[in-house]
């Protein structure tokens, strides 16, 4: 279990995490916000990279047992993930083995099974240069799973990936789920993490607006999401919150969430069922 | 062992470490290679060469740490192995691992070299116990600690991300840092006709980044001190150690808290590298190589001759000689009159702080240049004179790890005014005292040579000046119970390439003896000169006392 205690960061004299508290038990955990809203600062913080923040970071074990940070079974995916091209995929794994201080018996099994679990058993001997950049992504997941970790964390893992790539990273992470882990995955893709995440953390400007399970995030926007027509967009624009622009066998159309301050009750649109993405929107307008 | 595998492999497999990774051995090689030829020439040569060394091991360390620090800091990779705690540890100890790998190659490759060259210099040479810690000592300061300043100058570094701009860096310190770079000030001060003192300020802006021996600068060395291993050069190469250590303690957050012990550490190097000491070194920095005394006298504004007999004699020096960084020497001087005026002459870099009497009054006094007046306006009666001066001369040197300070030259006050100085050359004529002056000497603890015998550390007896020297000498004594005191380390004394530098001294002592024999001289001390005070020396010395050798030239005085 992960306790953040009013965890707050400063860059010279902005601050770029707001006092925060956050108590993450097992399970798939998605962190929400749009670019500059503090994700990464908030995983650096957690992984040990950043250690002059006020607050608190400790993760509790199994047995209850808390340890501050920095804990050996973390596995860490940051944003930028390359270069060590010179290394093969094996050594490069090993590489990692070693850093994790993964004793030499048990890294070989533990290598193929993370070269297994993200369908890169065959590439072992290519040097990591040569991989394509979603091969990469998927070797940086591989790293992850060694040693164990009880805590694993990505930031923005699928940034730059084809949308196949995407889907292939989504049955990674589900296929690897186990019941006594806790994943962080870091991103402004809302469907990256809709169908996977038992709860979603919204953040934004370095504060963290809620915490909800996927379903909780959808209601938050019920009864408010409504398609329109192109037409009736200007007409309703400082009234709306526009979601996208959808095509419809009718023409081209506008999915919108009413503001609260539209009190005209003759609103010309076509209710419709709200999404973890309108819920989103909804929560960080 | 893995550590060094993955190591190896990443620097092996990657083409640009690769590049520099066989750069630095080839030079390293190539060093070694062109040792063998001029080995058997002097003594002086393994060292030599394995000095020239340190600028390539700076640069081609600096440029390959800051690869290597740059593909371990700036790929992500980084941040992934730094979020666990053995990572932290480990990703550390992987980097020094690797520079040190590295490193212990190329130190293993540099022991070789050594081990080669000093057998080679004992089969050649008369072995000496002292050069060879000199050795130690002069490679553990210029090639060891040089190559881990260019690590830590690498590393730093990898903190600028963009790559052009760490190497336009790089390519600085290591044009600053070469003999290029005092070649340049040297062409500026040439240039300077109005004397603006642009050539000054340029010598003095790069005397900051003197981090190489004064080899590098292919200017000739001063054997008889050898290569300077002091305290110096340890503090200019500390100063910029620690100047790279605070630079990364700033840029890692994790090592911030060790900025301000780090940049403290590097203030105080700096102060004390500033403090002036008495340098022996040479280097292309002609305000402090052995030719100051041209400057002073062709070029500068300041320059006074004088020539004025002096109206009293001086009869005894009582000389307490103190030799740490610098020269400080309490003269008491037995005078022939009590005058209202004592004119003296006293070598312009030695400052005088106190005049007094024998009873201790004190006595006012002005130093301009290189005289120095003493005013009894008291009206004692003086006996003594106690002058107390500190100071260092860069053509004759004293400091803890050697001195040269022959009888002629004015390290002690002279009477009278002396016009010091060849016109011509700018180097200082030798003069000497009456022959009858009584000298008693002492000196701080170190070993010396004198031409008066010594006993419980004080020398004295009557001579025409008193000569100290310490380093790498050696006394040869003659029939008729002369002594030869020469630096063995001279290579000039290497006339035919074709013969050993032992058989090369052999026939200087058989041309030396036959001289000596030749002009009836016994029970003399002679001492081979330092070649930087020789310009002159045979036309005011007198022809028949001067042995001008094949090793060099030699003056005498009785002892």
């Amino acid at each position: 279990m992960l306790i953040i205690n009013d965890l707050s960061k400063k860059f010279r004299k902005k601050e770029v995490l707001h006092p925060l508290d956050l108590t993450l038990d097992c399970g798939i955990y998605g962190l929400l916000g749009e670019n500059g809203a503090g994700k990464t600062t908030l995983l650096r913080c957690i992984a040990g990279l950043y250690s002059d923040y006020n607050g608190s970071v400790s993760f509790a074990d199994k047995a209850g047992k808390q340890t501050g940070m920095h804990y050996d079974k973390i596995g860490y995916l940051p944003q930028e993930f390359g270069g060590l091209g010179e290394l093969r995929v094996n050594e490069f794994l090993r590489y990692f083995a070693d850093m994790k201080a993964i004793d030499k018996k048990s890294a070989d099994e533990e290598i193929s099974r993370a070269l297994e679990s993200v369908n890169l058993t065959d590439k072992g001997k290519e040097r990591v240069m040569k991989l394509s950049g979603g091969m990469r992504r998927r070797l940086g997941i591989a790293q992850t799973l060694l040693g164990n970790p009880e805590l694993i964390m990505y930031d923005e893992p699928t940034t730059g990936l084809d949308p196949k790539e995407r889907l292939r990273f989504q049955n990674i992470i589900e296929e690897n789920r186990a019941s006594d882990v806790t994943v962080i995955i870091s991103t402004h893709i809302v469907s990256d993490i809709e169908c996977l995440c038992d709860e979603i953390i919204v953040m934004k400007e370095g504060h963290v607006l809620g915490m909800y399970t996927p379903v909780q995030l959808a209601e938050t926007a019920a009864g408010r999401v409504y398609e329109i027509a192109e037409a009736d967009y200007e007409k309703y624009k400082e009234y709306v919150l526009p979601v996208k622009k959808v095509q419809s066998a009718d023409g081209h159309k506008w999915r919108v969430i009413l503001e609260e301050h539209f009190k005209d009750k003759a609103f010309e649109g076509k209710k419709v069922d709200s999404t973890v993405e309108d819920g989103y929107l909804w929560v960080s307008r | 062992m893995r550590i060094f595998r993955d190591s190896a492999i990443l620097l092996i497999r990657s083409k640009i470490l690769l590049t520099f990774m066989i750069l630095l051995f080839g030079f390293v090689v190539w060093e070694v290679g062109s040792l063998y030829g001029k080995t058997k020439f002097a003594a002086t040569m393994p060292l030599r060469n394995a000095l020239t060394l340190s600028i390539y091991l700076f640069i081609m360390m600096m440029f390959l740490s800051y690869e290597y620090a740059r593909k371990l800091f700036h790929n992500g990779v980084s941040e992934a192995m730094l979020a666990t705690t053995a990572g932290r540890k480990r990703k550390n100890y992987k980097m020094v691992f690797c520079m040190m790998s590295i490193y212990s190659s190329v130190m293993s490759l540099l022991v070789g070299v050594l081990v080669i060259n000093e057998y080679l210099y004992y089969k050649i040479s008369d072995p000496n116990r002292e050069y060879v810690i000199h050795i130690i000592k002069n490679i553990f300061l210029n090639d060891f600690l040089i190559m881990e300043l260019g690590i830590v100058a690498g590393i730093a570094l990898a903190a600028i991300r963009k790559r052009m701009s760490a190497y336009a860096v790089m390519c600085f310190l290591s044009i600053a840092i070469s003999p290029y770079a005092s070649s340049m000030a040297y062409m500026i001060d040439l240039s300077d006709v109005r004397h603006t003192g642009a050539g000054r300020a340029a010598f003095k802006f790069l005397s900051y980044f003197y981090l190489m021996p004064g080899i590098m600068s292919k200017a000739m060395p001063r054997e008889e001190a050898g290569e300077s291993v002091l305290s110096y050069r340890f503090f200019i190469i500390g100063f910029w150690l620690f100047l790279f250590l605070s630079f990364i303690c700033l840029t890692r957050t994790r090592y911030k808290k060790y900025a301000v012990v780090s940049i403290i550490l590097c203030f105080a190097l700096f102060t004390a590298y500033t403090y002036p000491v008495s340098r022996m070194e040479q280097t292309l920095d002609i305000y402090l190589n052995g030719v100051p005394d041209q400057i002073y006298v062709l070029e500068s504004r300041d320059f006074i001759a004088k020539e004025k007999p002096a109206d009293y004699k001086i009869l005894e020096y009582d000389l307490n000689l103190s030799i740490k960084a610098n020269l400080s020497v309490t003269a008491d001087m037995k005078v022939s009159k009590s005058l209202e005026q004592y004119r003296m002459t006293l070598y312009r870099q030695y400052k005088v702080s106190e005049a007094v009497d024998q009873d201790g009054h004190k006595l006012e006094y002005m130093q301009n240049q290189d005289y120095l007046d003493v005013w009894n306006k008291g009206g004692y009666h003086i006996t003594n004179i106690i002058v107390k001066y500190k100071g260092s001369s860069s053509s004759g040197y004293a400091n803890y790890q050697g001195c040269y300070l022959p009888g002629y030259y004015p390290y002690y006050p002279r009477a009278g005014y002396i016009d010091l100085y060849d016109k011509e050359l700018g180097y200082i004529k030798p003069y000497f005292v009456d022959k009858n002056t009584y000298f008693r000497v002492k000196v701080n603890s170190g070993k010396y040579i004198s031409n008066l015998p010594e006993k419980h550390g004080i020398y004295q007896g009557r001579c025409d000046g008193f000569t100290l020297v310490s380093g790498f000498y050696k006394i040869k004594k003659f029939e008729n119970g002369n002594k030869l005191v020469y630096p063995y380390l001279n290579e000039f004394v290497i006339h035919d390439r074709k013969k050993s530098e032992k058989e090369c001294w052999q026939e200087t002592f058989d041309f030396v003896e036959e001289s000596l024999k030749k002009d009836n001289i016994k029970n003399s001390i002679i001492f081979s000169d330092n070649k930087i005070l020789t310009g002159n020396i045979k036309k005011a010395y007198g022809e028949k006392q001067i042995f001008v050798t094949s090793g060099g030239v030699f003056y005498y005085s009785d002892s």
